[in-house]
């Protein structure tokens, strides 16, 4: 059996930061995953954003189901945006220590169709806001191959020290 | 996965061979190894995830794909679906359905899966044992045509503890679509599972498109993790 689920990038964005980019993403394997944990954020109520290739364009469609604070969601449907979210739809950051970690599948990403992923995970726990869990799908219809993959946080505070981000490959047989 | 490399005339395992690369001494953990003509570095110490199979499909022409033969050495397996329905006709409930050991007796599976789908729809659809004949998945696979075209189902299944001869068997899933497009009832996506009422250990899993076939260009590949 071929043993695989391979670190291929670490990120460590230090204080502020609010772009990190993994370039140069081999394509010898089949999935990548990406795992992002987050202590907390500089900003509250702020995305998490993820983009294939430095695409900017209204290029990516999402569908999501949460759960946020006392109520639940489930909306197929979001208009075309310039990113896809890490954090869904609805659960934002949150300062201090309420962390969130996500878990975003790249599956099949070298192809020739569409780039597309699945993301899950939650966090910023807060007994009144912004603590909530994600399942989320995107599709981009302008990327096919992923070869970079980009981590933004909105609201211009940036990541905290302690935010850990790491990309997998992961082979078939 | 044990590596054994003959050291001073002695065998020793992956966990404690030391090899000279480059002029440098390297440890089990850095040291490159080819597998599957691939080299590979710093995943011999403690392997435990693992892929086992997986179908590629170039032809839209095959409704059910089988792993047969699983190694009975995973504590869970995991299955990883990157998918497509073949059709180019708009079909709104391309479902997918799971087998186990081919069994397709009936009041052997029962079903859940919450999902949401379109603009602003909640649901549970649940499935009653005794009335179906495999696991089965609603809304998971786009078609080739109009809105869908851009969509593709991406999700993960799990079983635990599939060798059990004790116990029933519990698959978890998650996954979704989107095709970009404000119309169609791809755009979803849903958290499900389902029981296995025998206590047989799982050596086949047959996975299918409840209508047409599999797309081209979708991957679906089966993993074992160590416990």
């Amino acid at each position: 059996m071929a043993v695989t689920y391979t670190p291929i990038a670490t990120n460590s964005p230090s204080n502020g930061t609010t772009t990190v980019t993994f370039s140069s993403i081999p394509s010898t394997y089949t999935d990548l995953r990406l795992v992002f944990y987050a202590p907390g954020f500089n900003n509250a109520g702020a995305d998490v954003y993820i983009r294939v290739n430095g695409d900017t364009g209204a290029n990516y469609g999402g569908s999501t189901f949460f759960t946020k604070e006392t109520a639940a969601s489930m909306d197929g449907y979001k208009a075309k945006t310039t990113y896809a979210r890490l954090n869904g739809d609805g659960v934002y950051t949150q300062t201090s220590t309420r962390p969130m970690m996500y878990v975003a599948d790249f599956m099949s990403y070298v192809n020739a169709y569409q780039a597309s992923g699945i993301v899950r995970g939650g966090g910023s726990y807060n007994t009144t806001t912004y603590q909530g869990s994600v399942l989320y799908a995107w599709v981009n219809q302008n990327v096919s191959t992923v070869n970079s993959i980009t981590v933004t946080t909105t609201g211009g505070g940036g990541f905290v020290a302690g935010t850990i981000m790491t990309i997998y490959g992961i082979l078939r047989a | 996965m044990t590596v054994h490399v003959k050291v001073g005339g002695v065998w020793k395992t992956a966990s404690a061979v030391y090899n000279k690369v480059g002029g440098a001494w390297k440890t089990a953990s850095d040291m490159p190894v080819k597998i599957s003509g691939v080299w590979k570095t710093g995943i011999l110490a403690n392997p435990s995830y693992e892929s086992i199979a997986s179908y590629s499909i170039s032809v839209g022409n095959q409704n059910q794909l089988t792993f047969s033969n699983i190694p009975q050495t995973y504590s869970a397996l995991e299955l990883r679906i990157h998918g497509k329905d073949s059709s180019t006709s708009s079909i709104t409930t391309a479902g997918m359905l799971i087998r186990i050991n081919g069994d397709s007796n009936t009041s052997r599976y029962s079903s859940w899966i919450a999902y949401g789908y379109s603009t602003g729809n909640t649901g549970v659809t649940p499935y009653s044992l005794g009335t179906l004949t495999y696991a089965g998945f609603d809304r998971t696979f786009p078609t080739n045509t109009g809105a869908q075209v851009y969509g593709w189902f991406n999700g993960i299944l799990t079983i635990n503890d599939y060798t059990s001869t004790t116990y029933g068997k519990q698959g978890l899933l998650y996954g979704g679509s989107n095709n970009c497009e404000t119309i169609g009832a791809v755009n979803y996506v849903y958290q499900g599972g389902f029981l296995y009422n025998q206590a047989t250990a799982i050596t086949s899993l047959t996975i299918g498109t409840l209508v047409d076939s599999f797309g081209v260009g979708t991957v679906i590949s089966l993993y074992g993790i160590k416990g």
